[in-house]
């Protein structure tokens, strides 16, 4: 469940960067004495850097909850783990 | 936990050094190049996760310990801070108050660099840290009383 998680997240990533694209674009990094280039948009990616990183830290805690139950109920199969305690 | 064989402690030796340099250079040619803060820390954390994955846990707590990634971590976040509120100087929070030089030296865009040694001194130390805790739980599995 954890790694389905995740794919969702890289797929959700790479829609996100794959809207700034336009026709004929470069990576939009300037050089000197070059001009009339057309620069695919850095704005998508700049907001997906942090949103990877808001990513890792959500698998960070979902893994650390998992060990936690595996500590408590010594399984990890969902048919055992029914003892919700308050 | 031990390491693996001779020939990967051998070429382990040899490689990690290499990449840590690589996420040095990736973390402070952020503004001219892709990369950044955020890369940089990460390729920097997985050059150590490489050592212990090849040496064994054992001769990793002998080398780095807990203690000392989180020293680094919180260095990191103090230094971000400290720039942040230096920024006072030139007339707001984290406002860009160092001299911005010609567009495609690496000394240039005012405190961007230095905030990206910050963030990858952060970043990579972080990561580190929770490998470690991972690696190192002890799992005591309790009996439930029916």
């Amino acid at each position: 469940m954890i790694v389905g998680i995740v794919i969702m997240e890289y797929a959700v990533n790479l829609f996100l960067v794959s809207i700034g694209y336009r026709w004929g674009g470069v990576d939009p990094i300037i050089e000197p004495n070059i001009y009339n280039l057309t620069y695919v948009s850095p704005l998508p990616q700049a907001l997906v850097v942090c949103t990877i990183i808001i990513g890792l830290a959500t698998t960070i805690l979902a893994v650390a909850m998992a060990m936690r139950i595996y500590e408590k109920y010594g399984t990890f199969d969902i048919t055992k783990i029914r003892k919700l305690k308050g | 936990m031990s390491g693996m064989s001779l020939v990967v402690k051998v070429v382990t030796r040899v490689t990690a050094a290499f990449i840590f340099i690589f996420g040095c250079y990736v973390s402070l040619t952020g503004q001219l190049e892709l990369g950044g803060g955020f890369a940089g820390g990460i390729i920097i954390a997985v050059g150590y996760i490489l050592y212990v994955l090849a040496y064994g846990k054992s001769e990793a707590e002998i080398e780095t310990s807990k203690e000392g990634a989180a020293v680094v971590m919180c260095l990191g976040m103090i230094l971000f801070l400290m720039l942040a509120l230096l920024g006072f100087i030139g007339g707001s929070f984290f406002n860009n108050f160092l001299p911005k030089g010609q567009a495609g030296e690496i000394w240039s865009a005012g405190i961007i660099p230095l905030c990206n040694l910050s963030i990858m001194l952060e970043v990579g130390a972080g990561l580190y840290l929770v490998f470690l805790n991972f690696i190192t739980f002890n799992v005591t599995v309790r009996e439930e009383k029916e």
